[in-house]
């Protein structure tokens, strides 16, 4: 029993001890990145091919997962509201989860498997195969070359794929609503618009720039951290750390966006 | 440009893999640094281009002290100080072209045809002018292991450097291909003055390039001399060790 709660003690410490030097190497590089990124000095031809790369490549998935997303959530809740002859205000309902939470939340899920996977294993690979090494033996910068480019393309890309997944979503829920569940689309389309405030919008992207920066920043962190002498294994296991590492920053930063945002838009 | 080191440890841990190593490689001279594996060669190349840095101890390269220089400063003596990797490192997402072209672009501010012309130049200096063709479509993984040292090399030449370090240049090449890129090394040194220090296990590479060998073992250099001197100090238990080991 005793060995039991060491070992337990032991492991959650290890784990706290882990998130500390993550959150500590996120941020440091962050304040690096983000300098290169203002001051310019960042690589503009490798910027263009992760917004190619990262957003217009992830834009089907984010497209056919907001199209479902607002289709079920438009079954839901017609489902339940019909029972208070209520049925309209499904439209109501869903444009005010999709662009506050959902859109948001779902679209930094879909690109922390995509891209943060992605970006941890490149470098993750780099990192083992000497390439990195070979970048600063050659004195260019691997912060300006692999990871502002990564961390401003995703930080812009990803309010966009927010809008797109909002997009999509309204046009599942119309789908839906009006051909499966009979709602008028003038009606549908009224309370859509009448729910919605230009800040609602806004909200959301803000939360997509954020669950941007923290995927690339986590994954690059992931990535660069990858042990050398551990090979193709601790590339393994930069990439799944990254992905879940990431999942739990966007949740963790949407609780408190969320409540920075309410205060604001109310 | 000279290398002078002084009293250099580097630890991991506990384990000191460099406890003390004292070098001198004057200005145009080829050093080779003998020794099995696991000996800390590398780590010690390593330490003079500041990609290590040691626990104590002095490293200079021409008038620079490496160990007391900041990120930038590190920058500007890497821009002197060329490096070929044991495994030639090439950024494999890129074409040869781009591999020997981009530290160019950046740093010495080449574009457009000098920049082609320049890595031209450095492809036909290592040997591969039939790659000048192919080299915007040709990609690292498509060369075999002998190019891809030369294209590795080829990069580190387009920096125009005054100091190359060869990490294990011959490992994993056929002996044909290997006795080659020693030719190569060689003829660098000797024609472009370049001070150079190589890395190796490999005896009959160090034989035929060697100015001046050391062989490290136990975290020193235990021997220095010429290959010839190393073959007659069979009286010594690390040189024995080395000879017979063969690694």
């Amino acid at each position: 029993m005793g060995e039991t709660v060491a070992r337990l003690t032991a492991a959650v410490d290890a784990g706290l001890a882990g998130s500390v030097r993550l959150v500590v190497d996120v941020v440091w590089l962050a304040w690096r990145a983000l300098g290169a990124a203002l001051t310019l000095r960042f690589d503009r031809t490798r910027f263009v091919a992760e917004l190619d790369r990262s957003v217009v490549g992830a834009l089907p998935l984010v497209l056919a997962a907001g199209l479902a997303t607002g289709a079920v959530m438009v079954w839901q809740t017609v489902e339940g509201l019909a029972r208070f002859g209520a049925s309209v205000y499904a439209a109501k309902l869903v444009a005010l989860s999709l662009v506050r939470e959902l859109a948001p939340v779902l679209t930094g899920l879909l690109l922390a498997g995509r891209a943060g996977s992605a970006i941890a294993a490149e470098l993750g690979s780099m990192t083992i195969t000497e390439q990195l090494d070979a970048m600063r033996a050659l004195a260019l910068d691997p912060i300006r070359y692999l990871v502002a480019p990564r961390v401003l393309a995703l930080a812009m890309g990803l309010p966009c794929l927010v809008l797109a997944f909002d997009f999509a979503g309204f046009a599942g829920g119309l789908l839906v609503g009006v051909l499966d569940k009979g709602i008028p689309l003038g009606a549908y389309l009224e309370a859509t618009r009448s729910a919605l405030l230009a800040s609602d919008l806004e909200g959301g992207a803000l939360k997509g720039a954020a669950f941007g920066l923290l995927i690339a920043l986590i994954g690059c962190v992931n990535g660069l951290r990858t042990d050398p002498k551990r090979g193709a294994s601790d590339v393994g296991r930069s990439t799944t750390g990254a992905v879940v590492a990431a999942s739990v920053a966007i949740l963790v930063a949407d609780a408190a966006l969320t409540r920075l945002l309410l205060g604001w838009v109310v | 440009m000279r290398i002078e080191v002084s009293g250099l440890v580097v630890r991991y841990g506990e384990q000191a893999v460099l406890d003390g190593v004292e070098l001198s490689v004057p200005e145009g001279g080829l050093h080779v640094i003998l020794g099995g594996s696991g000996t800390g060669k590398s780590v010690l190349l390593r330490c003079l281009n500041g990609l290590e840095r040691p626990a104590a101890g002095s490293v200079r390269v021409g008038e620079r002290e490496v160990t007391k220089l900041s990120a930038g400063e590190l920058g500007e003596l890497r821009l002197d100080v060329g490096y070929v990797f044991q495994y030639s490192a090439l950024f494999d997402s890129m074409s040869v072209f781009d591999n020997v072209a981009w530290a160019a672009r950046e740093h010495r501010g080449l574009r457009g045809e000098a920049l082609r012309e320049e890595a031209q130049r450095c492809l036909t200096r290592v040997g591969l002018e039939e790659l000048v063709e192919s080299m915007d479509r040709m990609a690292p993984s498509a060369l075999s292991g002998g190019r891809r040292k030369r294209v590795a090399l080829a990069r580190a030449m387009a920096m125009a450097p005054r100091v190359l370090l060869h990490d294990e240049p011959t490992s994993g090449l056929d002996p044909a291909s290997a006795r080659a890129i020693g030719t190569l090394i060689a003829d660098l040194n000797r024609a472009e003055g370049i001070t150079t220090v190589v890395v190796t296990h490999d005896l009959d590479l160090a034989a035929k390039l060697a100015h001046r060998i050391s062989l490290l073992a136990r975290g020193r250099f235990v021997f220095e001399g010429n290959a010839g001197e190393l073959r007659d100090r069979t009286g010594d238990a690390d040189v024995r060790r080395y000879l017979e080991g063969g690694d």
